[in-house]
């Protein structure tokens, strides 16, 4: 025969067990969605990220064929308006010599452009040949670019090399239209496992914070993309101290 | 017991009110719930009623489980999104009924409790509120669960059935051993559906800010 106190005891374990374990079971998919969600915003923060990426690329491209290539073509063709109107011989040579001077010019933009956009000229002539290049062409365009690379040139493999360019290709982009800057330092160095890019600049140097309140999404690709790589993004700077952005990445 | 029982029924109309004054609200699935409310609220009366007068319920409660099984198979019809296309929850509540009809024709009659039905019961209600949580958690994107009514409705139910299934599946047990005095486990499953239907109230009553905050 059971007693009361026992049946009072049975129920009571029996609905703390089920209470316990439906308790655990909410609280697991409340804080199991929480996760989903923050996943799902930084995931939306980065597509809104990329979409004004391309935004700004796009803009970049149109500005540098409306600011410059169309500037130097509009040149080009007042010179050949005037060369024919020119019966002097040599001054209609000097014209054309001028004229083919600027289309070289252009083309070298158009080709450098080209390359600093295609993935797959980066990937095919690696990230050292194709810096060294970009600062080369910066070297011709009144901005006295250093690269070097100390320790044992490592491979970081093709996509790695891919990501790191563009981050140093926005650090630079940055030194040249904001910064005021007549000097720009390029450093890759390999220790053992790990790879540093330090890229420092004599410029007027800017505050992060500034850059958040303005137009900060430069450092936000740069951030987002140190973090695919599992690096870490180290920005030094001061107004007039100029700027340095050291991307340390721990394993190669 | 018996004013606890009031207070239980006077529950169960508040919220039943409560559930129909917001019904242009709901969405399809919270409908269901509000009709669920109402017909529980109509059958503990009229199984108050029977007992009162006939000194058996029984029978109301073998035909108010097999209606309430349905209800909620339809309610997980409209709120999980892979069972409202292809009805599934409406085939569910088919065979519910089949199951309920075959169950008090074959094994336990109308005037006998139907243990067997209400265990069945909870087990198909405890596993559909675990597959509804897994269509949450996996399928719904940016989702704030504190917020979403239907994660409440999920919750309490599966708390709810969690709670009962120990208490139906040993029903018959304690009647057998008690010798019929099963006052005590009356009124602890009393206590419990005035939590599960406060619980429900609540939901209803925020429904509309949980909608806004969505």
């Amino acid at each position: 025969m059971m007693t009361d106190k026992y049946v009072i005891q049975v129920l009571v374990a029996g609905t703390s067990l089920g209470g316990l374990f439906s308790f655990a079971l909410i609280s697991f998919i409340l804080a199991q969605k929480r996760k989903q969600n923050a996943h799902y915003a930084e995931r939306e923060r980065l597509q809104r990220a990329l979409i004004e990426e391309r935004e700004r690329t796009m803009n970049e491209i149109a500005s540098e064929i409306h600011d410059h290539i169309s500037q130097i073509v509009s040149f080009a063709q007042m010179n050949l308006k005037v060369a024919l109107d020119t019966e002097n011989k040599s001054e209609v040579e000097a014209l054309i010599h001028r004229v083919n001077k600027m289309l070289a010019e252009i083309g070298d933009d158009l080709q450098n452009m080209g390359h600093s956009l295609s993935s797959d000229y980066i990937m095919k002539h690696g990230l050292f040949k194709v810096l060294d290049h970009e600062l080369d062409y910066l070297n011709s365009h009144k901005l006295a670019c250093h690269f070097e690379i100390e320790g044992d040139r490592g491979k970081l493999g093709i996509e790695k090399e891919l990501v790191v360019y563009r981050i140093a290709q926005e650090a630079i982009h940055n030194v040249i239209k904001h910064s005021r800057a007549t000097e720009l330092d390029v450093t890759l160095r390999f220790e053992g496992e790990t790879f540093t890019m330090i890229i420092a600049d004599n410029g007027i140097g800017f505050m992060e914070e500034d850059t958040h309140e303005k137009n900060g999404i430069g450092i936000i690709n740069m951030r987002q993309r140190a973090k695919l790589l599992n690096a870490e993004l180290k920005i030094d700077s001061s107004p007039s101290g100029g700027a340095t952005i050291s991307l340390y990445c721990p394993k190669i | 017991m018996t004013q606890l029982y009031y207070i239980y029924l006077a529950l169960l109309l508040g919220v039943s009110l409560m559930g129909w004054h917001r019904y242009r609200l709901f969405d399809k699935a919270s409908r269901v719930v509000s009709l669920l409310i109402t017909a529980t609220f109509i059958a503990e009366s009229i199984a108050f009623y029977a007992g009162r007068v006939y000194q058996n319920n029984m029978p109301v409660y073998s035909i108010f489980n097999i209606l309430q099984l349905m209800l909620l198979c339809l309610y997980f019809n409209y709120s999980i999104d892979v069972f409202i296309n292809r009805h599934i929850g409406a085939w569910l509540a088919v065979l519910v009924l089949v199951l309920g009809i075959g169950n008090i024709s074959f094994l336990q009659p109308l005037d006998q409790f139907n243990s067997y039905f209400l265990i069945f019961e909870s087990v198909l209600v405890i596993f559909l509120c675990i597959f509804a949580y897994t269509r949450l958690l996996f399928t719904v994107e940016d989702l704030r669960l504190t917020t979403y009514p239907h994660f409440w409705f999920l919750s309490i139910g599966f708390a709810f059935w969690s709670f009962t299934l120990v208490n139906w599946a040993m029903y018959d047990y304690f009647i057998e051993q008690l010798h019929g005095n099963t006052h005590l486990v009356n009124l602890f499953i009393v206590f419990i559906n005035l939590l599960t239907y406060s619980g429900t109230g609540i939901v209803f009553y925020l429904y509309p800010n949980m909608i806004k905050k969505q």
